[in-house]
C-alpha cells in the first residue's frame, strides 16, 4: 500500500537539512538547520526574536500567537515562556545570514556532492610521518596566531615558538604554505575581530598590498611581525600600541582623499545593514491591530471586515477566523523586505480558507468518530443523566424544563466538569472509558446532546468554537 | 445528528465552492508535512515508522510503533493514524491507536490522553517527535490520570495479570491491515 506512493518528485522540491548527509560537507548540516524555523521547517522568513532569544518566522510567530485561545496567554513554542507579539524583535543578522547562505547553498552543494579531488601538497621535508600530523597541527597555530596578533594580546612565548616552527620547515614549503594561510584566514579573520582592526586588516588586503601577504610571522624568523596597515616590521608587543595610532591615521588620510568612504569592505557592510531601514522608510506599511471580538456584534464585524476588502460572508466563527488570519498574515506582511502587494496576500488568505473548508468536509465524511456516536446516543444521554445527579445532587432531572437559570448552571458545570465527571463513573466498566476519552469529538457531542435537551443558553454558541 | 462544529464549514463550503479555488503548492501545510516525511525518511529512527495514507491527501498518515525494550510491549507493534488539521503545526493532529491498545491512557477506541497531543502543544512538534512520545508513553505510562483504570491499577500491581490482558487484546498488524 505505501510503497506504491511515488513521492519522489515533491521530495526533490524540498530542501531539508538532510541533503548534506552524504556529501563531502556533512557539517553543514547543522548550519543548514540553525537557519530554519523550527515552526515551518523552511529558512527563516523575516525572521523575529522573542524575548526568550528564540527566533521564528514573523508570520509562524504571529500565527502561533494568533492561536493560542484568548484566555490563556501565548507562550513560546520552544520554551513556553510567555510572549507578547509586541514584544517581538527583527532579527537583522539572521536575516542576511539565510539570504547569503541560501543564494551559495546550490553552489556549495553542487561542490560538496562533487568526488573528493586529491591536491597534491608539495612538500620539501623527507620526514614525512612529522609532516602529515605535526605539521598540520602546526598550520592551524600558525594561522591562529596570525588571526590573534594585530588584536590580542600575544605572549612573548608564540614569538618564540614561532621562530623554532620556522626553523623546522623547509624553505620552499614554507612559501607554499604561507599563501594558503592567507587565503584560507581571509574569511576568518573579518568577523571574529573587533570593529576597527578587522577595517584595517580587509583595507589592507582589499588594496591588494602584496608586501602584507609575503611578510607574515614566517617571512621573520625572528618572530617579528608586519603591522597590517602600514606594513612596518616590529614585534607582536610594539604592533598592539603602534596599530591603533597607525590605523587613525590612516583612516584620517583616507577621509581626507575621500570623505564619502573610507574602505571597500565598510560600505559593502554598510549597504547591507542600511538596506531594510531604506525599504521600510520608502513603504511605512501600517501593522494592523488585533480585536477584541466581544465587543463587535456581527453586524460591526462585518463592516469591519469590509473596511479592511475582505469577504465579510459566513458565520461569526468563520469571520473571526478570517480576521485573526488576514491580521497575521498583514502583519508578517509589512515585515518583510519584499512585501507582497495586497491582491497576493487575498490570494493566500482565499488559499487558506478553501484548504479550512476542505478539511472540514473530508472530516465529516471521513468520520468514523461520528457515526460511532450515532449508535451510541442513548448510552451518552444516559451517561450524563447520571453524571448531572451526580454533579448537582440536589436537582432532579425533571427540572431540565423549567428555570433556564438552573439549567444554565447545570451546562456549564457539565462542561467545566469535563475532567471531573469521568472519573466519578469509573467503576462502571467498558462504556465509561469511552466517555472519559477527551477528545474533540467527545466535545462536540456533548455539545449537541446538550443541544438537544435543553434550550441552548447563549454561552454554548461561542464558548466551544 | 451533526456536530455543532460542522454546521457552519458545510455551509461555507457551498459558498466556497463557487469562487475559484487556486490551492497554492506551496501552502504551510501541505509544505511543513512534506518536510516531515523528508526528514523521517532521512533519519530513519529505529522503531517507529509514518507515511501519509495516499497521494492526494497529505494530511492523513499512518504510522507504527514498535513497543520499547523492557516494557511489556517489547517485540510487539502498533498501528496507529495521524490526522493533521488544515491549522497545523499550530494545532495538533488528531492521534489514534488504530490496533486495540491496552495501556492506562488510551481508551477502547485508541484515544490517547497525553498532554503534548492536547493543552501542552507546542508548533515545534513534528510527527517524528509525537512518534517518540508515544512510544515513551507505552513504558512510562502516566497512572495518575488513566483512561483504562484496570490497566492503571495493574501496572504497578500485576505485572502477569497486566501482560496476560494486555496481550488478549492484541493484534497483530497484518491482521489489522488485512480488514
Amino acid at each position: 500500500m505505501l510503497s506504491s506512493i511515488g513521492y519522489s518528485t515533491i521530495m526533490d522540491q524540498i530542501s531539508d537539512p538532510s541533503d548534506w548527509t552524504g556529501t563531502r560537507l556533512p557539517s553543514l548540516l547543522m548550519l543548514d538547520s540553525s537557519l530554519r524555523c523550527r515552526i515551518c521547517k523552511d529558512f527563516f522568513k523575516s525572521p523575529f526574536m522573542t524575548e526568550c532569544t528564540h527566533t521564528f518566522c514573523s508570520l509562524c510567530i504571529r500565527k502561533c500567537i494568533a492561536s493560542t485561545p484568548t484566555s490563556e496567554t501565548a507562550c513560546c513554542p520552544i520554551c513556553r515562556a510567555p510572549v507578547l507579539e509586541i514584544r517581538l524583535r527583527r532579527n537583522q543578522v539572521v536575516e542576511d545570514l539565510v539570504e547569503w547562505f541560501e543564494n551559495a547553498r546550490a553552489a556549495i552543494m553542487t561542490t560538496a556532492k562533487e568526488e573528493p579531488v586529491v591536491i597534491a601538497v608539495p612538500v620539501a621535508s623527507t620526514d614525512s610521518e612529522r609532516v602529515s600530523s605535526s605539521e598540520r597541527r602546526g598550520r592551524k597555530r600558525r594561522r591562529d596566531s596570525v588571526d590573534e596578533e594585530p588584536s590580542t594580546s600575544v605572549t612573548p612565548e608564540s614569538g618564540d615558538s614561532a621562530s623554532r616552527r620556522a626553523a623546522r620547515r623547509g624553505s620552499r614549503k614554507v612559501s607554499y604554505e604561507v599563501k594558503l594561510d592567507i587565503g584560507e584566514s581571509e574569511d576568518e579573520v573579518a568577523p571574529f575581530d573587533n570593529g576597527k582592526k578587522s577595517d584595517a586588516r580587509s583595507s589592507a588586503s582589499s588594496r591588494g598590498d602584496s608586501s602584507f601577504i609575503i611578510l607574515d610571522d614566517d617571512g621573520n624568523p625572528d618572530g617579528l611581525v608586519p603591522c597590517p596597515v602600514c606594513n612596518v616590521v616590529m614585534t607582536p608587543q610594539e604592533v598592539q600600541i603602534h596599530l591603533d595610532d597607525c590605523f587613525k591615521e590612516q583612516e584620517a588620510k583616507e577621509s581626507r582623499a575621500n570623505p564619502s568612504s573610507s574602505s571597500k569592505s565598510n560600505d559593502h557592510i554598510r549597504t547591507l545593514q542600511s538596506q531594510p531601514l531604506s525599504t521600510k522608510s520608502k513603504k511605512p506599511l501600517q501593522r494592523l491591530p488585533k480585536l477584541q471580538y466581544d465587543l463587535f456584534n456581527d453586524s460591526k464585524l462585518r463592516s469591519k471586515l469590509v473596511e479592511l476588502g475582505l469577504p465579510a460572508y459566513g458565520t461569526r466563527v468563520q469571520l473571526q477566523q478570517r480576521h485573526t488570519e488576514w491580521v497575521s498574515l498583514w502583519n508578517a506582511n509589512a515585515d518583510s523586505n519584499n512585501p507582497k502587494t495586497k491582491k497576493q496576500l487575498l490570494r493566500d488568505l482565499n488559499d487558506w480558507e478553501s484548504n479550512l473548508t476542505k478539511y472540514a468536509v473530508q472530516k465529516v465524511s471521513a468520520n468514523d468518530l461520528a457515526t460511532w456516536g450515532r449508535t451510541h446516543s442513548n448510552e451518552f444521554d444516559d451517561l450524563i443523566a447520571r453524571a448531572k445527579k451526580n454533579v448537582q445532587k440536589k436537582l432532579h432531572p425533571e427540572q431540565q424544563q423549567g428555570e433556564p437559570n438552573t439549567v444554565e448552571v447545570n451546562v456549564q458545570n457539565q462542561h467545566e466538569g469535563q475532567d471531573s465527571v469521568p472519573k466519578e463513573l469509573k467503576k462502571v466498566d467498558g462504556i465509561d472509558q469511552k466517555i472519559s476519552s477527551r477528545t474533540d469529538e467527545r466535545m462536540d457531542y456533548d455539545c449537541d446532546v446538550l443541544k438537544g435537551t435543553l434550550i441552548t443558553p447563549p454561552v454554548s454558541s461561542d464558548a466551544f468554537m | 445528528m451533526d456536530s455543532q462544529n460542522s454546521t457552519p464549514t458545510t455551509f461555507s463550503s457551498h459558498k466556497m465552492q463557487d469562487a475559484p479555488t487556486t490551492m497554492a503548492d506551496s501552502h504551510s501545510v501541505t509544505k511543513r508535512l512534506q518536510s516531515e516525511l523528508m526528514q523521517l525518511m532521512m533519519s530513519n529512527v529505529p522503531g517507529i515508522s509514518a507515511f501519509p495514507v495516499s497521494d492526494s491527501n497529505l494530511c492523513q498518515w499512518t504510522g507504527t510503533i514498535s513497543g520499547p525494550e523492557g516494557t511489556y510491549y517489547e517485540g510487539l507493534t502498533y498501528k496507529i493514524s495521524m490526522t493533521f488539521p488544515p491549522n497545523y503545526p499550530y494545532h495538533a493532529p488528531v492521534i489514534r491507536f488504530v490496533s486495540p491498545m491496552w495501556h492506562p491512557n488510551v481508551d477502547m477506541s485508541g484515544n490517547i490522553c497525553l498532554d503534548i497531543l492536547k493543552e501542552k502543544w507546542s508548533a515545534i512538534y513534528n510527527v517524528q517527535t509525537i512518534l517518540l512520545s508515544l512510544q515513551s508513553l507505552l513504558g512510562e505510562p502516566n497512572n495518575a490520570s488513566p483512561l483504562n483504570a484496570q490497566a492503571a491499577d495493574l501496572w504497578d500491581g500485576n505485572p502477569a495479570e497486566y501482560k496476560r490482558l494486555m496481550m488478549t487484546h492484541y493484534k497483530d498488524i497484518g491482521e489489522i491491515n488485512d480488514e
